[in-house]
């Protein structure tokens, strides 16, 4: 099948500052991108977010997410605040960066926001993060468990799980898939140079991480969402490397058509 | 658009060796390059005013570097240089700007005049005269008609000295050339700085440059650094740096405000 395809908009943040969410979007669609992940960080976005619900009308894409970072016990009400509100979006992905209460603050807050993303018909998404409180698919996993609920599920990040060395790629996938709701991508190699010291972000044509072996992994367990591509501040000239990864996952799609027994016997480490 | 796009000729020089000045020029203008730059430690250097005439490109300029005991080697690329009537000069006589430096370009300037040469001051991180700060305080300095300055893209980013639009604007009236690169900060990079890469490359943002440049009405010449850490095959690199910027430069003319940021920060 042909995934969708969307950027996460952190690709056009450089340390030369942030491209308008106008040519964002612009840039997107003329490369032949679905859709962009918008981010809300913190509570403080760098897009108004009140252009989200003309994005699709304007220019063709789909906002493929919301992102938000939990600082629990510090944002609590400025993220719920925006999941009552943002318009244009069906999909909420959150990352759990730090805590004061741990665990039990944590679902406390999940809680809370369970009832708002019930009665807006929105969803869910967990998000591992690398060096964040929940950084693995397992501890992910665990919430998803926890709350069993219809609209609450979790995102797979190539890059953190890479990068997070949880291994066992199949056993992850499919212990992770009635829950899976979004996917990103990246390139990526193990580095001290990379993020958090710990692994490079790169277009997926690049890196140690075998994304074409991923791509056949989702395939597998019957994955249907979008693909996403992350970017973080390795960009240079943005539009020539989103270029690279539009071209990259596709060509790996195709490839992977043609050529199904492709596959490494080997589950990935 | 279609700006004519230099190279500097550093590229050629690899671990492997360095390409003759022919194979050199082919390469350039068979990958489209309208013309190059030569360092002034070329083997070569004395057949510059020959390149015109046997491959059509344009030399835009020396690069010259200036560290203490070279003087008399400086002084003579000036008074003997011939088919190059610009000078990109780097400054290398301690961690900052030098007195040695100001009298290295008090004895060339009236040779400048003579000859009518224009020198173009090459801010170089890990020099003396690392930023366009720097250099624009010594063309400050000497007021005057033949003393210039280069834009390096890679030093600006490599020195970290940031603020782009404002250093562009303080930099506007010596601005005579600009030099382009991929690069990303990096210990790995040149000078444990930050990597030289081909334009497709890196983390700095050279559209954004490049547009922030035609909103000035830049109409000098671009020219493309290399050097031996982008290694590989030296035609490639030279294909995928001419590839990106002609891609850049289309985008321009037909999104300009694709390369205006928000001025908000992360």
């Amino acid at each position: 099948m042909s995934y969708p395809v969307h950027a996460l908009d952190s690709f056009f943040y450089s340390s030369m500052g942030v491209y308008t969410f106008q040519s964002q979007c612009e840039m997107l669609a003329e490369l032949g991108y679905d859709g962009i992940t918008v981010s809300a960080w913190g509570g403080k976005p760098l897009t108004d977010l009140s252009l989200l619900s003309s994005v699709k009308a304007r220019h063709g894409l789909d906002v493929s997410a919301l992102y938000l970072v939990l600082h629990e016990g510090r944002n609590d009400l400025l993220l719920r605040d925006i999941v009552e509100r943002v318009e244009g979006v069906q999909l909420v992905e959150l990352a759990v960066q730090t805590s004061l209460n741990g665990a039990n603050g944590i679902k406390r807050f999940i809680e809370s926001l369970l009832p708002i993303i019930e009665r807006r018909g929105l969803r869910l998404a967990l998000y591992p993060h690398l060096h964040h409180v929940t950084q693995t698919t397992s501890e992910v996993l665990q919430l998803c468990q926890h709350f069993l609920h219809p609209q609450l599920g979790m995102s797979f990040n190539g890059y953190h799980w890479y990068a997070g060395q949880e291994g066992n790629l199949e056993e992850r996938l499919v212990a992770i898939k009635p829950w899976l709701m979004q996917v990103v991508l990246s390139g990526s190699a193990l580095s001290p140079l990379g993020w958090g010291s710990v692994a490079t972000m790169e277009p997926p044509d690049r890196g140690e991480l075998d994304n074409f072996a991923l791509i056949a992994a989702l395939e597998r367990i019957g994955y249907k969402g979008s693909i996403g591509i992350l970017g973080w501040d390795y960009g240079g000239d943005i539009y020539l490397k989103l270029q690279r990864c539009l071209y990259t996952v596709h060509a790996m799609q195709e490839r992977l058509l043609a050529h199904p027994g492709w596959v490494p016997n080997q589950h990935l480490r | 658009m279609n700006r004519p796009l230099h190279h500097m000729d550093f590229i050629f020089q690899t671990r492997l060796g360095t390409y003759p000045l022919a194979a050199q020029c082919e390469m350039l203008a068979e990958t489209g390059y309208a013309g190059l730059t030569m360092s002034a430690w070329s083997s070569e250097l004395k057949k510059l005013p020959q390149v015109k005439e046997r491959w059509g490109l344009d030399v835009g300029a020396v690069y010259l570097i200036y560290r203490p005991g070279l003087e008399d080697f400086v002084t003579n690329i000036f008074e003997s240089i011939e088919g190059c009537s610009s000078i990109e000069l780097a400054l290398h006589s301690g961690d900052t700007v030098q007195e040695a430096d100001i009298r290295m370009i008090e004895r060339v300037l009236p040779i400048c005049e003579r000859r009518g040469i224009d020198i173009a001051l090459y801010p170089h991180v890990r020099y003396g005269m690392q930023t366009t700060s720097e250099a624009v305080a010594l063309c400050q300095r000497f007021n005057h008609p033949r003393l210039g300055i280069v834009f390096n893209g890679y030093h600006w980013y490599a020195t970290q000295e940031k603020s782009l639009e404002k250093r562009l604007d303080a930099v506007w009236p010596w601005l005579r050339q600009v030099n382009l690169a991929g690069c990303r900060l990096s210990p790995l990079g040149w000078g444990q700085a930050a990597t030289i890469e081909p334009l497709d490359e890196g983390e700095m943002d050279n559209f954004v440059l490049l547009g922030a440049l035609e909103r000035r009405g830049f109409q000098g010449r671009f020219g493309v650094l290399g050097w031996e850490s982008m290694g590989g095959d030296v035609y490639g690199n030279l294909q995928r740096s001419i590839g990106a910027f002609r891609s850049m430069e289309t985008r321009l003319k037909a999104h300009p405000a694709w390369s205006v940021m928000t001025d908000i920060s992360y």
